[in-house]
């Protein structure tokens, strides 16, 4: 895992880099939803 | 001998009225005010009130809202607008609290050009998915959830689109803890500006 590769996260008026761990759980917790514009 | 207004009756007293009696005055009066803004405002809590505006970072892929939810009211609108996705097509996703597990619903759609109807599952997920969207033009949300702060299952419902076709999501969360925060979670790319208002629907 690049570390340039995680997104930020915001909880109220704090936004910073998603460590490891939260990337991981935000990774397996995102659903594969299908694109309907498809 | 004491007076009244002219519009809505509040007992006043007149300048010859003893001091003595002012306190009483005092307080007649300030009922009568009371009563009558209960009344004309439909109870404590009415109509429909902005509780939490929160602006969304640059390039986040999760938005927690904390202190969202609370005994004053019972179901919320949740309301996003403004701001730009880094993706098109960008399906908004919603969690309430920490609860990561137990949504089921639904998102039945239409396609604008042969008004065919479709529809997508999601059962037992770890959020409420197609909650919103967003894209390279605007991000987009417009979410009603029910009793997220009594220790009950949470009805939720939301708006999705895309160029294709556009459609409503439902269902719930069976989580029954009570719940005070929620989360805005992309399903790719990110989130740059745009504004996340929460309104209490009036309980009186």
């Amino acid at each position: 895992m690049k570390k340039n590769t995680k997104p930020n996260i915001q909880i109220d008026d704090v936004v910073r880099e998603m460590t490891d761990e939260e990337y991981q759980k935000f990774l397996d917790e995102c659903p594969d939803l299908p694109n309907l514009a498809e | 001998m004491a007076g009244t207004t002219t519009n809505y009756g509040w007992t006043y007293p007149t300048s010859t009225d003893l001091v003595k009696d002012g306190a009483t005055a005092i307080q007649t009066a300030i009922q009568g005010a009371d009563t009558s803004l209960f009344t004309a405002l439909g109870g404590n809590y009415p109509g429909m009130r902005l509780v939490k505006k929160q602006t969304i970072g640059s390039a986040v892929s999760s938005v927690t809202v904390s202190g969202a939810f609370s005994a004053t009211y019972e179901n919320y609108r949740i309301l996003i607008t403004g701001g730009v996705g880094s993706v098109n097509n960008g399906i908004l996703r919603l969690q309430l609290g920490s609860v990561a597990t137990g949504y089921y619903s639904n998102m039945i759609y239409a396609n604008y050009a042969s008004g065919s109807v479709a529809s997508t599952g999601n059962n037992n997920g770890t959020s409420f998915t197609y909650a919103g969207v967003s894209d390279t033009i605007n991000i987009t949300a417009m979410i009603d959830v029910n009793s997220p702060f009594l220790a009950k299952q949470k009805q939720i419902t939301g708006v999705w689109y895309d160029g294709t076709n556009s459609g409503r999501s439902q269902g719930q969360c069976s989580d029954q803890t009570s719940q005070t925060a929620f989360t805005i979670l992309t399903t790719s790319g990110t989130l740059t500006g745009g504004t996340i208002y929460v309104y209490g629907y009036g309980i009186s």
